[in-house]
């Protein structure tokens, strides 16, 4: 018996002096994490959005994100609220969810965020969130456009945890650069959004402007990208039709 | 050879006589997957070396009051720790490269040399001795990785540590134009894990026919 309780004494100790160190470290690493994160996220915004030159220092990288981006808040009707300065001053209760089905998609008082690149006062280009499922985990990314607001400049999805090998591709850049020049309107004026196809884009049964290469093996996840493009896209539409119509 | 034998037992003995990838062939499925670059090569390497050390000292020191009953819980609780650590640091200075190693940081846990030197050598030798039986076993599987990912990644990608090797040699040799537009190819086979399979199969035939066969 003694034995007994010696052997579960010394495995609850094992275990509290196990987790507290690594809560600490954890919570110690925590704002540099989150620096690196923020700024591999910059980085890809500034590719998407035609900024990046190839061994860009972090440093720079910060700069030329800080001097030719600027961010928007938005309400779902498309108005921009000049009342933010940036989307982190929105408490998080009133960002507009995303995911689909997601509660707060259709409050009228929630926001949005979207990065512009706007120099000598024309706009070149712009970048929209994404959000989704993919077959394990929410998959999160950048879609950017063009001034027309419907031509794809870019993609990228910097979060997510797909498998590695399959649906974790979707972050290579064989499988983003495929996007570029697709469109995400039909000719109608409707939000198609981008299809990933099941094998090449030539066979999905869609329109080549509106479809890309998919990845063997995760067509779960690439089902998610084809469903989450379309679904923010409409999120966006009151706003990006804008600039439509100006045309 | 004489450098080997004037440095410790336990630190010498991994590096060739005994090391845990050709001779114990434990580790294997690391060292297919992180060696097509040197760069993720050395860090993985930094990682397990970190780790084996530290997890070799803790349960060294813990050896004696040890219940053997949850004996192998205790290790993993102790090496998973450690792993978890360096994933998290990882993550904080290093984001592109924990990114690129994905998974296999974390698979650093069910390493076999990790758990294989804690039960063979920590729970019965002193502290001091465990680290360097530690850094003898991290330095061993180093090698080995370090060995594998310069291959992989000169006939692979056609570079070293990032450095465009191919390009480069051809402006070496005063050619006009680089030595890919002559007919160059990199060898896809390397990129993939099959390359790494061949080449560590190859390096632990040379290995053992070098020191000659000893019976199995």
């Amino acid at each position: 018996m003694n034995d007994n309780l010696y052997t579960l004494l010394y495995a609850a100790v094992v275990c509290f002096v196990c987790s507290f160190l690594l809560s600490l470290f954890a919570m110690g690493l925590k704002p540099a994490q989150e620096r690196a994160a923020q700024l591999d996220l910059n980085r890809k915004l500034l590719a998407v959005m035609g900024l990046y030159e190839e061994g860009m220092s972090d440093q720079r990288v910060e700069e030329v994100f800080k001097s030719r981006i600027q961010e928007l808040v938005l309400d779902p009707s498309g108005k921009v609220l000049d009342t933010y300065k940036s989307f982190k001053e929105v408490p998080d209760k009133q960002r507009c969810e995303l995911l689909e089905k997601g509660a707060a998609t259709n409050a009228q008082d929630c926001k949005l965020s979207i990065y512009q690149r706007v120099e000598n006062g024309n706009l070149l280009a712009m970048a929209i969130p994404l959000k989704g499922k993919g077959l394990w985990s929410t998959l999160y990314g950048y879609m950017a456009l063009k001034p027309d607001a419907e031509t794809v400049s870019g993609i990228t999805f910097y979060k997510h945890a797909e498998t590695p090998g399959l649906g974790a591709e979707i972050s290579q850049e064989w499988f983003q650069k495929n996007f570029v020049n697709k469109k995400i309107l039909d000719s109608e004026g409707q939000v198609y959004g981008v299809v990933v196809a099941k094998a090449k884009a030539e066979n999905s049964g869609h329109p080549i402007e509106h479809s890309v290469d998919g990845i063997s093996g995760a067509t779960i996840t690439a089902n998610g990208v084809t469903r989450l493009i379309k679904h923010c896209a409409k999120i966006y539409d009151p706003y990006l039709s804008r600039f439509r119509k100006e045309e | 050879m004489a450098l080997l034998k004037s440095l410790p037992k336990p630190l010498a003995d991994p590096l060739v006589e005994n090391n845990p990838i050709t001779i114990q062939v434990l580790g294997i499925c690391s060292a297919l997957a992180v060696t097509v670059q040197l760069k993720q090569a050395v860090v993985m390497s930094c990682a397990v070396i970190f780790v084996i050390i530290g997890s070799n000292f803790i349960l060294s020191l813990l050896r004696k009051g040890l219940p053997t009953r949850i004996r192998i819980i205790v290790e993993m609780c102790v090496i998973a720790s450690l792993v978890i650590l360096v994933d998290q640091v990882l993550r904080a200075y290093f984001f592109e490269l924990s990114k690129q190693l994905s998974v296999f940081v974390g698979l650093i846990i069910t390493n076999c040399i990790v758990l294989g030197r804690a039960e063979a050598f920590a729970l019965s030798n002193s502290p001091g001795a465990s680290i360097l039986d530690g850094l003898g076993n991290g330095l061993g599987y180093s090698l080995v990785l370090c060995i594998v990912a310069v291959i992989r990644e000169i006939f692979g990608s056609g570079t070293i540590w990032g450095y465009p090797l191919v390009i480069k040699m051809g402006e070496w040799m005063g050619l006009s134009k680089s030595l890919y537009e002559y007919g160059y190819e990199n060898m896809g086979l390397m990129v993939l894990p099959p390359g790494a399979f061949i080449i560590i199969g190859l390096y632990i035939w040379a290995v053992n026919s070098i020191r000659g066969r000893q019976g199995e």
